[in-house]
């Protein structure tokens, strides 16, 4: 096949990143100065690439990592609240009396009192090391912050669902696996967001879940998993309910830990 | 309570990527936290078809979700997914890492340990997405071996074609040649997708 552009030939390889540096660079310098034959090729071929990602398969990251990701990301990145300001934190006060201790012994040890260097050396270590414990005591206060503010941000979430103004209420009637089970959802068609509850759900064993699912265009869509305390009842935030069929129906099936992509267990509750 | 992992259609699943993403903007660690449940899966296969070590893949997994997280405010819903962002993001670190001076050795590692470490599972992916995965895998395998191959090593293994055709042992014009091929065979087999 002849290309219409001497350069559209590269783009495959552009794509997957397999161009040495000169015809790299020949390339990306055709590209800046703009070629209609080259673009949407590069665009089509970056999808290809994209694709090709998607042929590895899948491996469900370890459990801990999730939260070790969270937690690190309280650190990298102290929580902002975005209201008033939050209580000091008794952490932060003892570790700014650590650097304030650490700033005073350097102060010392620079006016040159030779004769305590060692000592002052030593303190100064020790100040330092104290000011790493603080700073561990600071990320651990800001993790259990962030947790707390993460509850906050769900209840907020939840009650802005339910505070919507046309909001659709639906009930969800037993069915014989769990004869005392009732659901109510509330869905705010405008925001796509909905909250559903249940109680008289049986706990389950830690291997199961259960899962709801909304039934549009005569297929069943998962909205999530929840879990049910030892009261039997349960809460769940579902975002982005926006189908482009109606809802024909809401239901909640009993299904393996973590969910599945289509239904296989037995039905507690329905619409 | 974290958002559900949700089954959705692309677009739905594109905006609620994009919202999570505005939200950690705003130190919603627990944004990241879901769009780490709803993304992490497809991450960490790819970083360990890439990079082989279980540990190495993790390791550059949360750097590329703290990456993201630091830098939420520069991703640009108009300009791709999140998922792709994640995506690129990925890969380019675990190229920067293959082709450390480490890189000769985590490869042949990995020669002897192809398989996941745990079960893949695909909770959370929206089902066009899984069905795309699905094509995709197809695809590749109805291409010939020898355009799979050069496709795999410059793609997975973040080899240039000149180094694909000294592995191979194969003239470069003949590497170009298959790695142009195979690719056109790919784009005009998917078609359009988002």
């Amino acid at each position: 096949m002849a290309d219409a552009c001497p350069f559209e030939a590269l783009i495959a390889a552009h794509a997957l990143g397999a161009l040495d540096d000169e015809e790299r660079t020949a390339l990306e310098r055709h590209l800046a100065a703009g070629c209609d034959v080259c673009a949407p090729e590069l665009a089509a071929m970056g999808r290809v690439a994209e694709a090709i990602a998607m042929t590895a398969s899948p491996v469900r990251p370890r459990e801990e990592l999730r939260s070790e990701l969270v937690t690190r990301a309280a650190a990298v990145r102290p929580f902002r609240p975005r209201q008033a300001a939050a209580p000091p934190v008794a952490g932060a006060r003892r570790a700014g009396r650590g650097l304030a201790l650490a700033a005073s012994i350097a102060v010392l040890l620079a006016v040159g009192a030779l004769a305590w260097g060692v000592v002052l050396q030593g303190r100064l270590e020790h100040a330092r090391q104290e000011r790493q414990a603080l700073a561990t005591d600071l990320a651990a206060a800001r993790a259990q912050l962030a947790r707390g503010e993460v509850e906050r941000v769900a209840l907020l979430r939840h009650l802005a669902v339910l505070g919507a103004s046309r909001l659709q209420q639906v009930q969800l009637a037993a069915l014989p696996p769990a004869p005392a089970a009732r659901g109510r959802m509330f869905l705010d068609p405008g925001s796509g967001q909905a909250v559903f509850s249940a109680a008289g759900l049986p706990p389950l064993p830690a291997d199961r879940t259960y899962q709801l699912w909304f039934i549009t265009g005569g297929r069943p869509v998962s909205a999530g998993t929840f879990d049910v305390g030892g009261e039997g009842s349960g809460r769940l935030l579902v975002d982005g309910v926006r189908p482009a069929a109606p809802i024909d129906a809401w239901a909640v099936t009993v299904e393996p830990a973590g969910g599945v992509p289509q239904p296989t267990g037995s039905m507690v509750l329905k619409s | 309570m974290l958002p559900p992992e949700l089954s959705l259609d692309s677009t739905a699943a594109d905006a609620l990527d994009a919202e999570l993403v505005r939200r950690m903007t705003a130190g919603e660690s627990d944004a990241l936290g879901a769009l780490f449940e709803r993304h992490g899966g497809k991450v960490l296969g790819l970083l360990l078809r890439m990079l082989g070590a279980s540990g190495e893949a993790e390791e550059v997994l949360q750097e590329v979700f703290l990456h993201a997280w630091t830098r939420a405010a520069t991703f640009r819903a108009d300009k791709g997914s999140a998922r792709s962002w994640l995506i690129v993001m990925a890969r380019s670190r675990a190229l920067d890492r293959l082709r450390s001076t480490k890189a000769a050795r985590r490869r042949d590692e990995r020669a002897g340990a192809e398989q996941p470490v745990v079960a893949a599972a695909e909770a959370g992916a929206d089902l066009e997405r899984q069905e795309l995965a699905l094509r995709m895998r197809r695809l590749m395998g109805e291409l010939p071996v020898e355009q799979r191959e050069c496709i795999e090593l410059a793609f997975f293994e973040g080899l240039t074609h000149s180094e694909v055709a000294a592995r191979l042992g194969a003239p470069l014009g003949t590497v170009k040649s298959r790695i142009l091929m195979g690719m056109r065979k790919l784009k005009q087999g998917l078609g359009t997708y988002r």
